[in-house]
């Protein structure tokens, strides 16, 4: 009896080791896509997972690229039909041990003032300046679709 | 300079948010709009009852001639509305859609992807021609006058706000519904925005079903 409870034991010990597989601290993004944008559109929108790895929470609170004018951080509100956008003030919370997700319905990066159009299959330089982590490098790539679309299928 | 544009951009949001947030709340009291029923399922009699009377109002079609609206039946359609500028909500829905019927085949090839501009002004034929020309004529895009496009949009029961913005720019906040029709031109199902891949695709694969023999 004494043998299985430390089998069990060693069991969670494992299993414990398996979760903590990701970097225990700091930020890591997946993911990361920029919906192509259709016609001479000087402007497109940002979606990734953020990770937190570490045991407190972090906010992303500013991005750049040196591809655009301007990266803003907005958020989709639906409100009795109609979708609504507008700044996210103060920054995306990413929670500790946790993740927050920049999505087409809710929040997003804005890339504006782009001086050529983004084309499919283009890899966009993003830079993503945390409040705790500091700064995340993280290449977007310009698609017509989430890259984690198939690994979302497996968890609905 | 740009963090004064920045501030001036964030303080016309905020405006405009309160403004639409007031609106929609009031809207939310009156009535429960079509798009708020996809979380349950749709409801049949209720989408029954979009769609009605406007086959007599002329859009334009891409090509800038005149075409009726009850003249676009007679195929299994996926309508929705949008504008051009639209950096968001408009690219992902065309895409979301585009990638579902390549997903689906042969069978979707009788699907038509149908885009009514809540902007007329900036969305004419022309600049519908050029934005959808990635798609080898799968999207058509409709323009109109305001009234008629206005017309068309309260049949759907589709509201559309326009949000000025700093130097004579504007954004217009819409409703994001793709509402799939049958070839009578009857509205069968919706489609929320933000829905996963899987059940965009399932809701058209369920309406070439339900349209056979065309």
């Amino acid at each position: 009896m004494a043998r299985l409870a430390t089998v069990f034991v060693l069991l969670g010990v494992v299993l414990f080791a398996a979760s903590c597989a990701q970097p225990a601290t700091g930020v890591s993004v997946e993911g990361a896509w920029i919906a192509a944008p259709l016609g001479e559109s000087d402007s497109a929108s940002g979606f990734a997972i953020i990770h937190n790895g570490a045991g407190a929470d972090d906010r992303l609170v500013s991005v750049s690229s040196p591809r655009a004018g301007e990266v803003m951080l907005h958020e989709m509100n639906m409100d009795g039909g109609l979708m609504t956008m507008r700044p996210l003030e103060g920054g995306l919370r990413v929670p500790a041990r946790g993740d927050a997700e920049l999505a087409p319905n809710g929040a997003h990066l804005m890339f504006m003032g782009m001086e050529s159009a983004l084309v499919m299959g283009e890899t966009v330089p993003v830079v993503l300046q945390f409040e705790q982590a500091g700064v995340v490098s993280v290449d977007f790539t310009v698609s017509d679709h989430a890259p984690t679309a198939d690994a979302h299928k497996t968890h609905d | 300079m740009l963090d004064a544009l920045r501030r001036h951009r964030v303080l016309l949001f905020g405006v405009a948010f309160a403004a639409l947030a007031g609106y929609a709340a009031l809207t939310i009291i009156k009535r429960s709009p079509p798009s708020r029923q996809i979380a349950t399922g749709p409801v049949k009699d209720d989408l029954a009852r979009l769609n009605r009377g406007v086959d007599e109002i002329t859009l334009l079609d891409d090509a800038g001639g005149p075409v009726r609206w009850g003249a676009l039946k007679g195929r299994p359609r996926a309508i929705f509305f949008g504008f051009t500028h639209c950096p968001v909500i408009c690219p992902v829905t065309v895409w979301e859609l585009n990638n579902a019927l390549d997903h689906i085949g042969t069978p979707a090839a009788q699907i038509a992807i149908q885009f009514v501009t809540l902007d007329p002004e900036r969305d004419t034929p022309d600049a519908l021609l050029k934005y959808f020309s990635g798609f080898d004529g799968r999207v058509d895009g409709y323009s109109g006058t305001p009234q008629a496009i206005a017309q068309i949009a309260r049949a759907f029961e589709v509201v559309h706000r326009r949000t000025e913005l700093e130097n004579a720019d504007y954004t217009i906040d819409h409703t994001p519904t793709v509402f799939l029709l049958d070839a009578s031109g009857r509205v069968v199902d919706v489609i929320a925005y933000g829905s996963p891949p899987e059940i965009v695709e399932a809701r058209l694969r369920a309406l070439v079903t339900a349209t056979p023999g065309r």
